[in-house]
């Protein structure tokens, strides 16, 4: 892929001049540079490490060009026990990760070393590719668009995902992002024909830890990768994780030919990250403090992210809101990329409805009558007409009360608040929670009961029979178990 | 994050409803003695009339069309008293509450169900569901006149005398307002036809428990009331003066409702109008607080981009 002016087979060698975290200089004795993005190696050999190895590795990228010969690298590795005068060995390649077959149901790191080793077990490498790729030309992009169904009612309904798109799921702290993505895992990688990858980006290392157990009990783990860069991991693992990800991804899609779910947790910290590494090699920060490349670096990542003709990655991308600021730059560019948003709010996490997608303000590429459909078309705007029709009366509600809208707005309320109650769903995941197991809501079935409640047919029944159900037939039960207690 | 803007936006409207709020309160702060006066002023009338009923009904051995009770009711008509301009709590809510509950009952029991409204809301409540209305009179719900009171009767007394088989009714009940107090108003369901006379007791001046205790009369004829009434004699005869005095009482039955329920009204939509100017100020404090937060948070962006933005230059 790169052409180097120099031979490949010269090892470029140079020494450690500065650390400062987890940025490092290194000087090199000619003018023969490793190139940006290159990857550098740094043995160290004196410090006993934690584990009480007498030496180990630490990999550096290449980021900036000083000037007299010194280039300005980000660490992979934490650099403890690294030293000013270290010998810095250029591979004179990016970093490098496994792919192929090999890859499923083992766990990476960002340098593709695997973590799941059973003692003894090698790992039979055929082919490593470079974390920095090129996204693929505009002639070989899918053109066709088809739904992805998912069996969440809120989800099928008002925010339709895209086979081979990117789907978003925003949302502030603690609104169950992950939870939804554990979700869907469960519920599309089981009946998905091909791979799955898995990018724990800056998260929590528990829930990694959650996530293989579930996958293993849901038999999707072999059919699986995973590459983590959870908190604990220093920004430049956590900045280059989701891109050792969707190089195996990438892998699958281009040469196995599969439709492969590409799942990344959280991409946000992939942006925090970035920030960080950008402060931390001295570049001016830009609004809000994040790095003045904000944008490009998340185009660079997002546009690789993309269905080829035949053969796709649908991503489902976790993206945290921080301060519930949807205006926020970080949230706000990743935005652009997306096919379909869905936005988890508090507000209605508060309510107790799960999960909380806001329907008013989550939308989808799809949502269009030329792609669902006519009556789905229709039923999802009637959905968010009542819905925002509640919304507007809500303060004249919390003002002076029910009792003083006319008829037509108390009955618009009434189907409103059914409506709010009826797009909780009980998950498979939450089971573990509220002990209920999950339901898979066919899309004909959600289009049908969401049409019934706006035009009145469920308007006798009490709102608790909409609570945390699946289908039609749910709402029937529960309204026959309420009606029996009463 | 919202924008300044939207919620000075919302501050704004909500400030100008607290006005409207507070106005309505302080008007029905104003009419609420007006319509306990005219409520309190029809008392002596009404008491008159009752004493006189009675002694007639207790001394005349007749069975007058208006007081026979034996008659077996198919069809029933409601007449329903609310207000007509909203803004009023849940005034009018728990009135209809009430009347779709008697006309469950009755329906229940097989019978047909006539309706009869004062007050706008009523009639928009029971149009918007498609229930046939008989008869609805709208206006002046705060201030009742007794030419719509002797509308209401002679319609209803008429209505009576004709019964079910000519298209009419043996039974009218009245959903109104019961004033307990300025604080509370409660429903109330009166058999109106075949009367059921009512009379007020007397050790209570104050007309909010005045209202409150109503004793029924009709089964206690013999008993307790008798020893207070002189002997009477009939000119021409008990059958006519029945006839001449019993819708003037059915009359003022329905006056004194119309009259009660206005005081209700009025009470009720001071009170809710109280609850509504609180919930706004409390509403326009919360707001600007949030609104207060947003500008300071917006400051503190800038100030730390600038500053860092600055450090970073000299750096």
């Amino acid at each position: 892929m790169k052409t180097n002016k120099f031979s490949k087979t010269e090892q470029i060698e140079g020494r450690v001049v500065q650390i400062i975290g987890s940025v490092v200089d290194v000087e090199f004795y000619t003018e023969h540079l490793p190139e940006i993005y290159d990857a550098l190696e740094v043995q160290i050999d004196q410090a006993k490490s934690i584990e009480g190895e007498n030496s180990h590795k630490i990999t550096l990228e290449a980021e900036q060009h000083l000037g007299n010969r010194i280039v300005r690298c980000i660490s992979l590795n934490p650099t403890d026990g690294l030293i000013r005068g270290a010998r810095v060995i250029s591979l004179g390649h990016p970093i490098e990760v496994v792919v192929g077959d090999v890859t499923r149901g083992h766990v990476f790191n960002v340098v593709g070393e695997c973590l799941n080793l059973k003692p003894g077990e090698k790992l039979d490498i055929k082919e490593k590719w470079p974390i920095h790729r090129k996204p693929p030309s505009f002639d070989q992009l899918e053109s066709k668009t088809q739904m992805l169904e998912t069996g969440i009612k809120v989800i099928d309904l008002l925010t339709p995902y895209v086979q081979g798109g990117k789907i978003g799921l925003f949302g502030g702290a603690g609104v169950g992002k992950t939870v939804l993505i554990q979700e869907m895992i469960q519920r599309v990688a089981q009946n998905h024909g091909g791979v799955s990858v898995f990018a724990g980006v800056g998260e929590r290392t528990r829930e990694g830890n959650d996530l293989i157990g579930e996958m293993e009990e849901a038999g999707v783990f072999d059919k699986t990768a995973l590459v983590f860069g959870q908190m604990d991991e220093p920004p430049g693992t956590r900045l280059r994780v989701a891109l050792s990800a969707l190089t195996m991804a990438e892998y699958f899609r281009d040469v196995k030919n599969q439709a492969v779910l590409l799942f990344i947790d959280n991409i946000i910290r992939f942006t925090q990250d970035g920030s960080e590494v950008s402060t931390l090699l001295g570049r001016m920060p830009s609004a809000v403090g994040y790095q003045p490349n904000l944008a490009d670096e998340m185009g660079a990542l997002q546009e690789r992210i993309t269905s080829t003709r035949g053969h796709s990655i649908t991503s489902l991308q976790a993206i945290y809101v921080p301060a519930d600021d949807y205006t926020d730059p970080a949230p706000a560019t990743t935005f652009a990329h997306l096919d379909a948003t869905t936005e988890l709010s508090r507000e209605i996490a508060s309510k107790g409805i799960y999960p909380c997608v806001d329907p008013l303000n989550s939308t989808s590429r799809i949502l269009d009558a030329r792609y669902v459909g006519e009556k789905h078309y229709q039923v999802a705007n009637q959905v968010k007409a009542i819905l925002q029709k509640n919304k507007d009366l809500e303060d004249i509600i919390a003002l002076i009360g029910i009792d003083e809208l006319s008829e037509e707005d108390k009955i618009t309320v009434a189907r409103a608040r059914r409506i709010e109650l009826f797009l909780s769903q009980n998950f498979y995941m939450a089971e573990k929670f509220t002990g209920v197991g999950g339901s898979t809501v066919p899309i004909s079935e959600t289009i049908e009961a969401f049409d019934n409640i706006c035009v009145g047919k469920y308007d006798n029944y009490p709102e608790q029979a909409f609570f945390n159900i699946g289908g039609m037939e749910d709402i029937e039960k529960k309204n026959k178990q309420i009606s029996q207690n009463s | 994050m919202v924008s300044q803007l939207a919620i000075k936006k919302r501050i704004a409207s909500t400030i100008s409803l607290q006005k409207i709020f507070r106005a309505q309160e302080l008007i029905s702060a104003s009419r609420i003695s007006k319509s306990r006066e005219y409520a309190f002023q029809a008392m002596p009338y009404a008491d008159a009339i009752t004493k006189a009923v009675r002694a007639v009904v207790s001394h005349a051995n007749v069975n007058h069309v208006l007081i026979n009770n034996k008659r077996k009711p198919k069809t029933t008509a409601i007449l329903i008293i609310v207000s007509d301009r909203g803004m009023s709590g849940s005034y009018t809510s728990s009135i209809i509450k009430q009347a779709n509950a008697q006309i469950e009952n009755l329906q229940k029991l097989g019978r047909k169900m006539k309706l009869y409204i004062s007050g706008k809301r009523a009639v928009s409540y029971y149009k918007f569901r498609n229930i046939p209305i008989a008869k609805s009179w709208i206006g002046n719900s705060d201030a009742p006149t007794p030419e719509r009171s002797q509308e209401i009767s002679s319609l209803l007394v008429e209505e009576f005398l004709k019964t079910s088989n000519n298209n009419g009714v043996d039974e009218v009940i009245i959903v109104c307002s019961e004033f307990v107090n300025m604080i509370i108003q409660r429903p109330r369901v009166i058999r109106m036809l075949p009367l059921e006379v009512v009379e007020q007791s007397d050790n209570s001046k104050e007309l909010g428990q005045s209202f409150a205790k109503v004793a029924k009369v009709e089964d206690d004829f013999s008993k307790n009331s008798l020893k207070n009434v002189p002997l009477y004699e009939f000119e021409p005869s008990a059958e006519a003066v029945l006839d001449a005095i019993l819708p003037r009482y059915v009359q003022s039955r329905i006056q004194e409702c119309l009259l009660e329920s206005a005081v209700s009204e009025t009470a009720s939509r001071q009170r809710a109008m109280h609850t509504a100017t609180d919930n706004a100020n409390d509403l326009v404090e919360d707001l600007t607080r949030k609104a207060n937060k947003v500008r300071q948070s917006a400051i503190t962006g800038e100030l730390s981009e600038i500053v860092a933005g600055a450090s970073a230059l000299q750096g």
